[in-house]
C-alpha cells in the first residue's frame, strides 16, 4: 500500500538545515491499523504530512498503491488527496460559518461529484451524526465537532485515513468514543495511521512505529499481551507523574 | 455545477461578514453611484434638447440679418433680408429642399367679442412641409394665397379653440393685428404639437401669407428671417456656403468685410451644448473613476484581511483536495461578487439621488437612468472585484498546507 525508501526532508532554518526525517524506510500495508510516535521534534508530524501527501520529501521515493508519488504536481496530489488520503486535526478544523453537512461536502465539491448532499449526509450518520446535519460547529461538542471531522474524511472513501492526534483535544471517554470510530473504519478494511503522543492510545493499533530524531526507532507489532504490557507502564508512568507533581506542586 | 457550488460557496463566507464586506466596497458604491446618478442628469438634460432640437426641423437653418460693423460702427441695419434674397437663394443654391421666409411679431386674433393674444407668423406654403405640420381642419397656406397676397389664416390648436370653441373655424373671418386689426379668412387650424419650437408655442400661432403679412399687417418690405432646409444632413454645409456666397454678392459684400446676415445651424448649437455636456460627464467619470481604484483599493485590503483569517480553512480545503485553481477561483468569485453587490447599491442609491433631484428642482431637471449605463456600472464594479482580487487570490492559492494547517 505504501512504500517509503530512504526518505528525508531538511527544512533550512534560521540559516541551519533542520533534518525532520533523515533516511526513513517503512512499509505500510492495506488495511493496517498504525501508531506512530515520539516526542515533538522526533520528526512524526514531518512524517504524516509525507504521507498525507501535502508535503513532498526532499529525498527518497514514495510509492502508494505502486504509484511513484514522490514527484507528482501540486494538482495530481490534490487529487490524490481527495481522493485516497482523508486528514483528521487534533483541533477538528471545521469551517465555523457553515453547517456540519456542509463541512463534509467540501471534500466532494472539489471531487467535482454530482451529488454531494446524500454521500455527506451517509457520512455524517456513519459517525452518528445524522441528526445533527444541520448544526453549526460552535453547536457540537468537542467529540461531535470530531465525528464531523470525521466525516469529512471519509466522504470520499478514501482508502487511508491519516489522523493526527485525534483525542487530544477531547476527553478521556469522548477519545475513547472517537477511537472506537476509528476500529470501526478499520474493521470496514480502512488503512488507519495515528499520530499520537499517547501511548494508551497508541496501543489501540496492531502496530507502532516509534520515532525519534528523524529515524524510526522501533517498529513493533502489538499482540494482546503487550498491549495489556504498554497499559500496564503507562497506569504506573501515569501514577508516578500524579505522586510527583503532589510532591513538587506543579501542574504538568 | 462545480461552478455554482463555488459561487455558493463564497457567498457563504460573505454573509458571515456581511458589514465588513459592504464597507469595503463604499468606494465602488460611490463611484457607481456617481456614474449612474451624472448619467440619469446628463440624459435627461439631452433628451430635453433633442425634444426640442426636433421640434426645430430636421436639417433646418435659419438666416438671421445682422448689423455690419466696420471698425466698431454699425454700417448696416436690420433690414437687410428681401424677397429678393429668397428668390435667390431658390434658384441658386443646391442641395435645397424647402425655404420659407419668415416674419413674426406678436399680435392680437379677434372673433366678435373673443379675443386672444397670439404670434403672428408671416411665411409662405413651403413651412408646412419643413416642420411636418398638418392640419386638422382645412388646409395649409398654398402658392397662390402667397402669391395674391390673399388676407387668409392658419390657426394654431389653441388659438382656434380660444376664439370658437368646439364650432368648426375654417370659412370664418377674424380680425387680425397688432395695434389697428384687418380681416382674415380661417382656412385651416393646425394638429394640436403641444411643444414649444423656434416661434414659442406652436399652438399659438396664426399663419398668415408673408405678402399679406408686409403689405397689411405690418407694412414692412424686408423680412425678419428665412429658413431654408437641406436635402439631408451632410449636404447642410454645401448649402451654407452656396448661401454664404449667393447673399454676399447679392448684399454687395467687398470681399474681406463681414457678413451682413447669420446662418444658425441648430445642429451645431446643439453640438456645442453636447460638447459641453460631454466635458461634464467626463469630470464625473473621473471621479467616479478615482472612487473605483479606492473602493478597489478597499476590496483588496479585506481580501488580504480574509486570506489571512481564513489560512487554517484554506489549509484544510487543500488538504481535502482543493486545487490552487480552485481556491484561487473562490476568493476571486468572492471579490467580485462583494464589488458586485457594491455596484448594485451605487446603482440604487445613484438613481434614487436622479429621483430626489427630478423631485427637488420641481420637475424642472429631468432625469433618465439609461439601462446601458446601469450594465456598465455593473460590469465595471465586477471587474474592479476581479483585479483587485487577483492578489488576495493568488496569496490563498499558493500556500502551503502544511504552514497554513499549522496557523494560529
Amino acid at each position: 500500500m505504501i512504500e517509503l525508501r530512504q526518505i528525508t526532508k531538511h527544512y533550512p532554518m534560521g540559516g541551519v538545515t533542520v533534518r525532520a526525517l533523515d533516511g526513513v524506510d517503512l512499509d505500510i500495508r492495506s488495511g493496517e491499523f498504525l501508531a506512530i510516535t515520539g516526542a515533538s521534534g522526533s520528526g512524526k508530524s514531518t512524517m504524516m504530512h509525507l504521507l498525507g501527501c501535502l508535503d513532498r520529501p526532499t529525498s527518497g521515493s514514495y510509492r502508494l498503491k505502486g504509484q511513484l508519488i514522490s514527484n507528482y504536481s501540486h494538482k495530481q496530489l490534490a487529487r490524490l488527496r481527495n481522493r485516497e488520503i482523508g486528514f483528521v486535526f487534533q483541533t477538528f478544523n471545521l469551517i465555523q460559518r457553515t453547517s456540519a453537512l456542509d463541512n463534509v461536502s467540501v471534500p466532494l465539491i472539489y471531487a467535482r461529484a454530482d451529488d454531494i448532499r446524500h454521500p455527506a449526509m451517509a457520512a455524517l450518520e456513519r459517525v452518528g451524526l445524522g441528526a445533527r446535519a444541520h448544526h453549526r460547529p460552535s453547536e457540537l461538542s468537542g467529540g461531535e465537532r470530531q465525528r464531523v471531522a470525521i466525516a469529512r474524511a471519509i466522504v470520499t472513501n478514501p482508502s487511508i485515513v491519516l489522523a493526527d492526534e485525534p483525542t487530544g483535544n477531547l476527553d478521556t471517554r469522548t477519545g475513547e468514543q472517537i477511537m472506537q470510530i476509528f476500529h470501526e473504519l478499520h474493521r470496514s478494511g480502512v488503512t488507519i495511521i495515528l499520530v499520537t503522543h499517547e501511548m494508551d492510545i497508541a496501543a489501540q493499533a496492531q502496530r507502532i512505529i516509534k520515532m525519534r530524531d528523524g529515524r524510526i526507532l522501533e517498529d513493533t507489532q502489538v499482540d494482546d499481551e503487550l498491549r495489556s504490557e504498554i497499559l500496564e507502564r503507562n497506569l504506573r508512568v501515569h501514577a508516578a507523574a500524579t505522586a510527583d507533581e503532589v510532591h513538587t506542586g506543579t501542574t504538568g | 455545477m462545480f461552478f455554482v457550488r463555488l459561487i455558493l460557496m463564497a457567498f457563504r463566507s460573505l454573509r458571515a461578514n456581511l458589514l465588513r464586506s459592504l464597507l469595503a466596497t463604499l468606494g465602488v458604491i460611490i463611484g457607481v453611484a456617481a456614474v449612474i446618478g451624472a448619467t440619469a442628469i446628463l440624459q435627461g438634460f439631452q433628451k430635453e434638447i433633442r425634444d426640442d432640437f426636433d421640434a426645430l426641423g430636421a436639417n433646418v437653418m435659419t438666416i438671421y440679418p445682422t448689423v455690419a460693423r466696420q471698425g466698431g460702427r454699425p454700417i448696416g441695419t436690420f433690414r437687410s433680408l428681401k424677397e429678393s434674397d429668397v428668390q435667390a437663394i431658390r434658384n441658386e443654391t443646391a442641395h435645397l429642399q424647402a425655404i420659407a421666409p419668415l416674419i413674426q411679431q406678436t399680435g392680437q386674433a379677434k372673433y366678435f367679442s373673443r379675443n386672444d393674444q397670439v404670434q403672428i407668423v408671416g411665411t409662405n406654403h413651403e413651412f408646412a412641409r419643413m416642420y411636418t405640420i398638418n392640419t386638422v381642419e382645412g388646409r395649409f397656406l398654398n402658392f397662390s394665397d402667397v402669391s395674391g397676397r390673399d388676407k387668409v389664416c392658419v390657426l394654431g390648436y389653441k388659438v382656434a379653440r380660444e376664439l370658437f370653441g368646439d364650432s368648426p373655424a375654417v370659412g370664418k373671418a377674424i380680425k387680425l393685428g397688432i395695434t389697428r386689426t384687418t380681416g382674415f379668412r380661417v382656412i385651416g387650424v393646425l394638429e394640436k404639437k403641444g411643444q414649444k419650437g423656434g416661434f414659442g408655442d406652436m399652438d399659438e400661432l396664426v399663419i398668415v401669407p408673408i405678402t399679406a403679412a408686409q403689405t397689411t399687417l405690418f407694412g414692412m418690405r424686408y423680412i425678419g428671417a428665412i429658413t431654408v432646409q437641406a436635402e439631408d444632413q451632410a449636404s447642410m454645409e454645401l448649402l451654407t456656403e452656396d448661401i454664404k456666397r449667393t447673399l454676399r454678392r447679392l448684399h454687395k459684400i467687398r470681399a474681406g468685410d463681414e457678413d451682413d446676415f447669420r446662418i444658425i445651424n441648430p445642429e451645431e448649437i446643439r453640438n456645442q451644448i453636447q460638447d459641453f455636456m460631454r466635458m461634464w460627464a467626463m469630470v464625473f467619470y473621473t471621479i467616479s473613476g478615482i472612487s473605483l481604484v479606492v473602493g478597489g483599493i478597499g476590496i483588496m485590503n479585506i481580501m488580504l484581511v480574509s486570506v489571512t483569517e481564513r489560512t487554517r480553512e484554506i489549509g484544510v480545503r487543500i488538504a481535502v483536495g482543493a486545487r490552487g485553481g480552485d481556491i484561487l477561483r473562490q476568493f476571486l468569485i468572492e471579490s467580485s461578487s462583494i464589488s458586485f453587490a457594491g455596484g448594485t447599491l451605487g446603482v440604487l442609491l445613484g438613481s434614487a439621488l436622479a429621483d430626489m433631484i427630478t423631485q427637488l428642482s420641481n420637475k424642472l431637471i429631468t432625469t433618465v437612468v439609461p439601462l446601458s449605463a446601469v450594465v456598465w456600472a455593473l460590469i465595471m464594479a465586477t471587474v474592479v472585484g476581479i483585479v483587485s482580487g487577483i492578489y488576495p487570490a493568488f496569496k490563498a492559492a499558493r500556500l502551503d498546507p502544511v504552514e497554513a494547517l499549522r496557523y494560529e
